[in-house]
């Protein structure tokens, strides 16, 4: 038998969705900038503008016995039907290969000309094969009529567009045969940092986790210093004066600002379902001071109202979690599947997995518990006594005669009746 | 003071700890709001003082398809090209064939381009882009000069042209097109006589949408895109902060929901005299309802005042830690006015039903002891 109402396990319900629904999707929003630049690969982008980063880097390294695949890639922000799209200039084969990706319609012709679709953004702005399109150019003014192709689904990101690396060359402004970046998947980094070492190329080696080595690169701390001032100032010709590459710039700095967001974020939300969770009890436990005044009429303490209270709530909590958790679930995927959640033309895929929603459901239940303990220590405060008298005044003011009755404005319920 | 404000304004520690809630709901609001705001203030300034590239105008981003009118071109002090666009089919004498190969003709009245296409109509010479040429060669075509070798098809109509010149990857637009005279162009397409497919306004005295090309059915667009792709990079995040409000609004009206219904708990004795006195139930919701609109007032004031603190205070700490912060947060009617509303919203949905709940309890109550008497 429950001492609190059942009806509250909705409440806990709606506080568990709020973390489980929200939590994967801000996870989701930290691993974009990695998505787009590297996912689970690493990354060697250029130390700044004025060393350039070779395309035909990428021969060598795929010559490398720990090198699986490499992909020379530049990235360019454009609009296609009024929407923000990221283009992807590339070498087909290479792309596909690292990204272990497909077409999936239509045929590329020709490696030098041609457009292929992602999945998700085909279906985000209503293009599909053989529709023509205008693309213009990302940070150099350039014109294209293009057609699309083909669709490829992907890995990581099916929002992009992707072009010969010739025309991105021009979209970004780049020289003959620079890229932005390299990806490489490798089944050694070490060895991988070692080899270009060797080499004298100077880039910047960036892992899927966001850690950065600087290979044959003598970027001091001012250096470093003066780009973040220029890129915070939004000062561009600055930012160019200082050689900076924004590629890297936006994989470390990107990344720690999403972080810096996202975590305060998450920790806001665990607040807002601590805050619901505590209300929700609340006014579940003095719904039910009638019946704990009553009880502590026959005997109980309040050692043994809040064992009663925490017991109620634990299981309650439990099943909130539990079912919040599978609620939440649902919800994001319906979200992701439809693609409502959209930042900088890339869906955010948020990160699910058993070890996210297993801590969701640990910490709501810790969460609910904890609120639980708070308030249930507040509430049997009361002196029993004190809930015993007062039921019994409510018990009085319920028998009492109403107040017309007393003014002798009407005849007493009983007399009438009889 | 009226009987309804007193009871409504009425605070306890159970009020003031809501009200602190709805606080902490709504900043998260207004802080998420301030910081959306600022990094769309950050992009505009960006959009303003960055040069964007000549600026395109259009029908329809298929060039084939769009159409403007050619007495609508630009007013005087402005720079601009004109261009008439088809896509068709290239053909060598041997019947060997290249389909979408894209051709222009250009009205270039100050020779903006370099390209001597100051006149339409009286220049005959044919340019190819080198990249064509490549690709045509790898195709097996022969590419020869001045020689009336090649024909190109569009649709029923076709024109039989000589190659004169070669142009480069230098210019804005790509070198995979051929440029033919205005008079080939209208044998391909007559439908656009007289017309272009596009313009690309280089400079101008006269703001674009004054300009006699720029009505209501033409798209324009920079040739460098990379700022209008951040500016519509965050009109997307402004539109998923419908998370957010949803979020905070739910919580809001839950906290309301709970508070109403423990105050209507402790308040049932007062209900019962007001309505003895002959408070109907009107009486008894207005009540309830001006505390949760009481609560969220003040909760979403407070909250607003922390939220722009806590916007400000996460730029600023980042900046502590040594991380770039892009963002300025904005105070504006979406940061200060629109979480007020929300919560207003949230706490009069959420306070309705213990409020209607409470203008009930006594009429049940007051029948109860009637039915006891009845029923011995």
């Amino acid at each position: 038998m429950f001492l609190l109402k059942k009806k509250n396990i909705a409440g806990l319900i709606l506080c568990t969705l709020v973390l489980s629904a929200s939590v994967p999707m801000l996870l989701g929003i930290e691993a974009t900038p990695g998505s787009v630049f590297g996912g689970d690969m690493v990354v060697l982008s250029q130390v700044d503008s004025s060393q350039s980063l070779d395309a035909s880097l990428v021969n060598e390294l795929k010559a490398q016995p720990n090198v699986e695949a490499a992909s020379a890639e530049i990235s360019c922000f454009t609009i296609i039907n009024n929407f923000p799209v990221v283009v992807r200039g590339v070498n087909l084969d290479d792309f596909l290969e690292i990204e272990n990706s497909n077409i999936i319609r239509g045929e590329v012709e020709d490696q030098d000309h041609f457009a292929v679709i992602g999945k998700k953004l085909a279906e985000n702005i209503g293009m599909d094969i053989g529709e023509r399109f205008l693309l213009t150019g990302s940070s150099s003014p350039a014109i294209y009529q293009m057609e699309i192709d083909a669709v490829y689904e992907s890995r990581y990101s099916e929002d992009e567009m992707l072009v010969p690396l010739e025309y991105a060359r021009k979209m970004a402004g780049l020289g003959d045969n620079s890229v932005l970046f390299i990806r490489v998947r490798t089944t050694n980094q070490a060895a991988l940092v070692e080899e270009l070492e060797e080499s004298d190329a100077p880039v910047i080696v960036t892992d899927s986790a966001g850690e950065i080595t600087p290979v044959n690169s003598e970027l001091t701390d001012e250096e470093l210093a003066l780009q973040q001032l220029a890129i915070q100032g939004m000062d561009l010709s600055s930012f160019k004066d200082s050689n900076g590459s924004y590629v890297s710039l936006f994989i470390q700095e990107g990344t720690n600002s999403i972080k810096i967001v996202v975590g305060t974020f998450i920790i806001l939300d665990g607040a807002l379902a601590f805050i619901g969770s505590a209300a929700i009890i609340s006014r579940a436990i003095i719904e039910r001071r009638n019946e704990m005044g009553i009880i502590s009429a026959i005997g109980a303490n309040r050692n043994h109202l809040r064992k009663m209270i925490i017991r109620d709530i634990l299981i309650f909590s439990t099943l909130a979690s539990l079912t919040g958790v599978i609620l939440g679930y649902v919800l994001i995927s319906i979200i992701e599947d439809q693609g409502w959640l959209l930042m900088f033309g890339e869906t955010v895929h948020p990160v699910i997995n058993p070890y996210i929603m297993g801590g969701i459901f640990a910490i709501s239940v810790i969460i609910q518990v904890l609120s639980g303990l708070v308030m249930g220590n507040m509430m049997t405060k009361a002196r029993p006594k004190s809930l015993m008298q007062e039921t019994e005044k409510m018990d009085r003011e319920d028998d009492a005669p109403e107040l017309d009755e007393v003014l002798g404005m009407k005849e007493p319920v009983a007399e009438v009746n009889a | 003071m009226s009987i309804v404000s007193k009871l409504s304004t009425k605070i306890n520690r159970r009020i003031f700890a809501t009200i602190l809630g709805i606080a902490f709901c709504v900043t998260y609001l207004a802080g998420t709001t301030a910081m959306v705001g600022g990094l769309h203030d950050t992009t505009e300034n960006l959009a303003s003082s960055f040069d964007q590239g000549p600026v395109l105008v259009y029908t329809d981003e298929d060039f084939a398809v769009s159409n403007i009118d050619g007495n609508l071109l630009p007013a005087e002090n402005t720079t601009f090209v004109a261009f008439t666009f088809a896509n068709v089919t290239f053909q060598d004498d041997n019947g060997h064939s290249a389909e979408n190969v894209y051709i222009i003709s250009i009205y270039d009245p100050q020779d903006t381009l370099g390209l001597n296409m100051t006149n339409e109509s009286s220049n005959n010479e044919i340019w190819i882009g080198s990249k064509l040429s490549q690709n045509l060669v790898e195709d097996e075509f022969n590419i020869v000069q001045d020689q009336p070798y090649y024909r190109l098809i569009n649709d029923i109509n076709s024109v039989r042209i000589s190659l004169h010149n070669e142009y480069s990857s230098g210019s804005i637009f790509p070198d995979d097109w051929l440029i033919i005279p205005r008079t080939n162009m209208d044998q391909l397409r007559p439908e656009m006589a007289g017309n272009y497919s596009f313009i690309m306004i280089v400079e101008s005295e006269i703001p674009l949408e004054e300009q006699p090309c720029c009505d209501s059915d033409i798209e324009t667009r920079q040739t460098s895109s990379v700022v209008g792709f951040f500016e519509r990079g965050i009109y997307q995040v402004e539109q998923d902060l419908w998370g957010i409000i949803l979020m905070s609004g739910l919580m809001t009206a839950l906290l309301v929901y709970c508070i109403i219904a423990i105050e209507t708990e402790y308040y049932a004795p007062t209900i019962k005299i007001l309505r003895g006195m002959g408070a109907n139930r009107n009486f008894v919701i207005k009540i309830f309802i001006y505390k949760a609109l009481f609560i969220t007032i003040v909760g979403g004031i407070l909250g607003v005042a922390l939220g722009m603190c806590a916007a400000f205070a996460i730029s600023s700490i980042s900046s502590l830690l040594g991380v770039v912060s892009f963002i300025t947060p904005a105070a504006d009617f979406n940061s200060v006015v629109l979480p007020v509303i929300i919560a207003i919203i949230s706490g009069l949905i959420g306070g309705f039903w213990p409020a209607i709940k409470a203008s009930r309890m006594f009429a049940v109550k007051r029948r109860t002891p009637s039915i006891k008497k009845e029923a011995a």
